[in-house]
């Protein structure tokens, strides 16, 4: 009884991907606790789940928060592939991370077969302003460039942190709505030909 | 004899001691002229003097004529010696004139009268002496009675002088035991309606008794004339005693009479906030009554037991008003409580149950959270936050829950509130108007003034400092417990009611008994003091047995699924439980025993849940033939991992150190379970390998290929039973068993499948390694690389995410 009550329920998936130590961890913390751990302790992976209201719906999300550095990519397509949307995040501090963007940009894309997955780059830690090395225009270039929007944050002040998952479910939401709309049209198509 | 008479004796007699003074006086005078004249002196006229000084110049003449002659006799020439001559001449002078006065004497006739005459003379001196002796002594005794007359006269002013004194004594002594009529007038007559009059008739009392009070030295207390003038005021005074009493006793029983219909005719005065019921001062009650303070002063000094029997009138004449006032606190309180007695505990979702049949709540974390949120709204929120992981319909009613919940320990705090204003200002006036302090005034002449209210009203909700006299602090205690007779058993009624409709409104009412408690601490407040530690001792009793009766639900829980995996129901509730204790104990200080009683109850639930959770894996374990133990393993990640976030959203700081442990708990168990699973897919290669290893700890890696179980062709058997094809079946039957193992609900197959291809690798590795090490030579490898093994995650991804 319960499950069924529960798979009324839509479900969100994201994942957080990034280079070690830009704050995916922070973010989703910040997200789910509102609070800010500044000890740094590295991920392997994590699985949260809250309860939310977007747009006046009830839903879930599920956030998978996973490790930054990994020896071996492949064992990321396994939860890439279980994603329904990414927040693609680096450090403004950090060109390094801004760069590593692009692998895991890659890899998203060629896993799910799919480029228009909702995405979105998150530039964080820009509350330290004074160490950014990564500006907002060359962000918005690559974003511009992928397709996705760019969103800065601060999981240390809470600036946007709420507003980026907001904007990613609402995304992952209209993509569930278009494809069930195209498998819907199929199937009256398949029911004609039948 | 008057003294006026005695006056008159003794200025006459005064008068007549003068009298005698004065003749003896001029006798003396007349005897003393009578003497002068009897002295015989020669009597010399002028005529005579003229003559006498003509005789003498003649006299002088001749005798310088017959000086030559008379030196030519002598012989005397110039040369001759003066001194002799002189001695000569002293000699003849001398012979020369007594011859003369004997001629004088002999010659002449007169002398012989003048003789006679002073013979006379003598005899008349001789006859006044005589008289005068007998004046003399006249005189003499009339002195002795002089003397004797003033003797007697010092005695009588002596007597005079007494005898005044002693009627100034006696007329003092007779004022001093006397009070005028009209005071005993007042005593008798005057009204004690208003304060004018209250203040004539104190004052009257006030001269009676300082009468009755005053202290006749040196035996006159039994002086009968005092002793029946004390009698009949003492009289007097028993029967202004006997008035006061009754007209205090009157206008007590109006008073408390008029405040009983009064209230009971008046609406309820509710707050206008939150609507709740207000007991008001009796403020008409202490005005009409306070000016009486100083004859109950009177009271207590003349009448001690009627002064108590009075007390105890007014304090039972209060009770029902009190009662009533208390009675209607305590039902708008009620209806507070029926509304969260009005649902079965069964609604109650964060008590533990030992057969959980209710449908599982899937837990939300609550966001949006604002470290300047209060508190209590914090908690609140939680859960409302909690609620929204209520699936489909309910999370209004979950709502409603809370509020009830709030706003009936609202109300409760409210209720203790009223009720200990009420005990404290009843007290501070009885006190007050009784003057039952250590610094009333002792005596009905220490009184003050008479008021037409009661002074200071605004203080009498103040508490006060401890009564140091341990008589009249027992007599006030007892006089509190006639005032509010039954209110510890209505209140602790009250509390058993809450409690039974949800036993963790105890919390919040101890919370607020506590903070009731603070207000009173070291105060006077004796009564208030003991009824709320009695019920907080009850508070805290019934708390317990919640506890108890939690752990007891939590030991018995039952897996009645077949599926022994999932979310146990206490796992769930818990951070409920939780959220809701904080919520009651949301007023507590971080030192308060309340607190401290939250606290140890989260520590017995958490241990009996671990206890609990370990029991039911081992039995779920128990029942099969899996020898894996991998329930156990499931059901500690899945319960600890929920746990460990539903704390972490929580934010309930003493439960930090079992946060860490449930974390602790998962990851253990999380490698444990990897670890367990992983030998399906590899189980006679990891022994093998496992072997080599244990071999290496005691030979070097030349060595190992030596030992008959460890030597090559042993090597290429058993690597031989993995081919890279076996592996890939065998992977996706793994993934299909771990994606059954976990719930869809706590979403950990992903974090799970992640650790355990990473294990995969890292086995590949170490046993790459040790083909190495130990078969340098022997050229073989797995028969499936890490490229393989990674092009299979792959594969596999894509064919279970479609």
């Amino acid at each position: 009884m319960p499950k069924k009550a529960k798979q009324n329920l839509p479900l969100h998936k994201v994942i957080m991907v990034g280079s070690g130590g830009v704050g995916k961890s922070a973010l989703t913390l910040q997200y789910m606790y509102g609070d800010f751990v500044e000890e740094y302790d590295p991920t392997k992976a994590d699985s949260y789940r809250k309860k939310v209201v977007l747009d006046g719906q009830e839903c879930q999300i599920d956030i998978l928060d996973t490790a930054g550095q990994e020896e071996y990519a492949a064992i990321r397509d396994n939860y890439y592939r279980s994603g329904e949307g990414f927040l693609c995040v680096f450090s403004v501090c950090e060109h390094e991370s801004f760069e590593h963007t692009q692998e895991f940009r890659d890899q998203i894309g060629r896993v799910l077969d799919d480029e228009t997955v909702p995405f979105i780059l998150v530039g964080n830690k820009v509350d330290l302003e004074h160490l950014r090395r990564v500006s907002s225009n060359e962000a918005s270039a690559l974003a511009s460039e992928w397709n996705c929007p760019y969103v800065e944050t601060s999981a240390k002040t809470r600036q946007n942190v709420e507003q980026v998952y907001t904007q990613l479910m609402r995304k992952i939401r209209e993509r569930k709505e278009t494809l069930q709309r195209a498998e819907a049209k199929s199937k009256k198509g398949k029911c004609l030909i039948l | 004899m008057t003294g006026q008479e005695k006056e008159k004796n003794f200025e006459k007699s005064q008068g007549r001691i003068k009298k005698l003074e004065m003749k003896r006086v001029r006798w003396k005078k007349q005897s003393m002229h009578a003497v002068s004249k009897a002295v015989p002196y020669t009597f010399v006229t002028e005529k005579q003097k003229r003559l006498a000084e003509m005789r003498e110049r003649m006299v002088e003449q001749t005798s310088l004529m017959n000086v030559e002659e008379m030196l030519t006799d002598f012989n005397w020439k110039e040369s001759g010696n003066a001194a002799a001559l002189e001695k000569r001449l002293l000699g003849e002078l001398q012979a020369l004139e007594a011859a003369n006065v004997h001629a004088i004497i002999e010659s002449d006739e007169r002398v012989t009268t003048v003789v006679g005459h002073i013979e006379r003379a003598l005899e008349e001196l001789e006859s006044m002496e005589n008289w005068l002796l007998l004046y003399a002594a006249e005189l003499n005794s009339m002195g002795d009675d002089i003397h004797q007359i003033e003797w007697q006269n010092r005695g009588l002013q002596v007597q005079t002088a007494n005898q005044r004194s002693l009627v100034t004594e006696l007329q003092e002594l007779l004022a001093s035991v006397r009070v005028s009529d009209g005071v005993l007038q007042t005593l008798r007559n005057t009204p004690m309606d208003n304060v004018q009059d209250i203040e004539r008739v104190q004052n009257a009392a006030a001269d009676l008794q300082r009468v009755l009070k005053v202290k006749l030295g040196d035996g006159l207390q039994t002086m009968k004339a005092v002793q029946e003038r004390v009698e009949e005021y003492n009289m007097y005074s028993n029967t202004f005693t006997a008035r006061v009493h009754e007209h205090l006793r009157q206008s007590i029983d109006s008073q408390t009479g008029i405040l009983y219909e009064t209230r009971s005719r008046s609406a309820p005065m509710t707050t206008r906030k939150n609507n709740y019921v207000i007991i008001p001062a009796y403020d008409s009650l202490e005005d009409s009554l306070f000016k009486y303070q100083g004859l109950a002063l009177w009271m207590k000094e003349m009448d001690p037991r009627r002064y108590n029997e009075l007390q105890m009138m007014y304090a039972q004449g209060l009770t029902r008003t009190c009662k009533r006032d208390i009675k209607e606190v305590m039902d708008s309180t009620r209806t507070y409580f029926a509304n969260v007695r009005n649902r079965s505990m069964d609604e109650l979702d964060f008590l533990f149950r030992a057969d959980d049949s209710r449908p599982v709540r899937a837990l939300g974390y609550s966001s949006g959270l604002r470290s300047e949120e209060s508190r209590a709204n914090r908690y609140r929120n939680m859960l409302r936050g909690s609620v929204e992981g209520v699936i489909g319909s309910g999370s209004s009613n979950r709502d409603s829950i809370d509020e009830d919940e709030r706003m009936a320990s609202d109300a409760f705090s409210h209720m203790m509130g009223q009720v200990v204003s009420l005990v404290v200002r009843e007290q501070n006036f009885l006190r007050d108007l009784f003057q039952l302090s250590h610094d009333a005034p002792k005596t009905f002449q220490e009184r003050g003034p008479v008021l037409s209210v009661a002074p200071e009203k605004d203080t009498l909700y103040l508490r006060r400092d401890k009564i140091k006299d341990v008589k009249t602090s027992k007599r006030v205690l007892d006089l509190l417990d006639a005032i509010f007779d039954g209110l510890q058993a209505e209140l602790l009624g009250f509390v058993e009611y809450g409690n039974k409709a949800d036993p963790t409104q105890g919390l919040s009412m101890l919370v607020a008994m506590d903070t009731q408690c603070e207000s009173c601490e070291g105060s006077d407040q004796e009564f208030a003091i003991t009824m709320l530690d009695f019920l907080r001792d009850r508070l805290e009793k019934m708390f317990e047995k919640f506890i108890e009766q939690q752990l007891r639900a939590i030991e018995e829980t039952k897996i009645t699924s077949k599926k022994r995996s999932g979310i146990l129901p206490f796992i769930r509730v818990f951070p409920l439980f939780a959220v809701r204790l904080e919520a009651a104990g949301v007023g507590a200080e971080p030192n308060s025993k309340v607190r401290a009683l939250i606290n140890s109850a989260y520590e017995r639930v958490v241990n009996g849940m671990v206890s609990s959770l370990d029991a039911i894996a081992r039995e779920s374990d128990a029942g099969g033939d899996d020898k894996e133990q991998l329930n156990a393993h499931i059901m500690t990640i899945e319960n600890m991992h929920h746990f460990y976030h539903e704390l972490r959203a929580h934010k309930i700081a003493v439960l930090d150190r079992w946060v860490k442990h449930a974390k602790n708990q998962y990851e253990t168990s999380l490698n444990s379970y990897i670890k367990v699973v992983i030998r399906r897919p590899l189980g006679r290669l990891l022994e093998f390998f496992e072997g080599v290893e244990t071999m290496m700890k005691t030979s070097t890696a030349e060595e190992v290929s030596f030992h008959m179980n460890f030597n090559k062709a042993q090597l290429r058997k058993v690597i031989a039973l993995y081919p890279a094809k076996e592996i890939k079946k065998s992977l996706e039957q793994l993934y299909k068993r771990v994606d059954k193992h976990f719930s869809e609900e706590e979403g950990l197959l992903q974090v799970v499948w992640r650790g355990i291809q990473e294990e995969f690798i890292r086995q590949h590795e170490k046993m790459e390694d040790l083909i190495r090490q130990c078969y340098p030579d022997a050229n073989v490898s797995l028969e499936f690389t890490i490229q393989d093994l990674l092009a299979m995650m792959s594969e596999l991804a894509r064919k279970v995410n479609v």
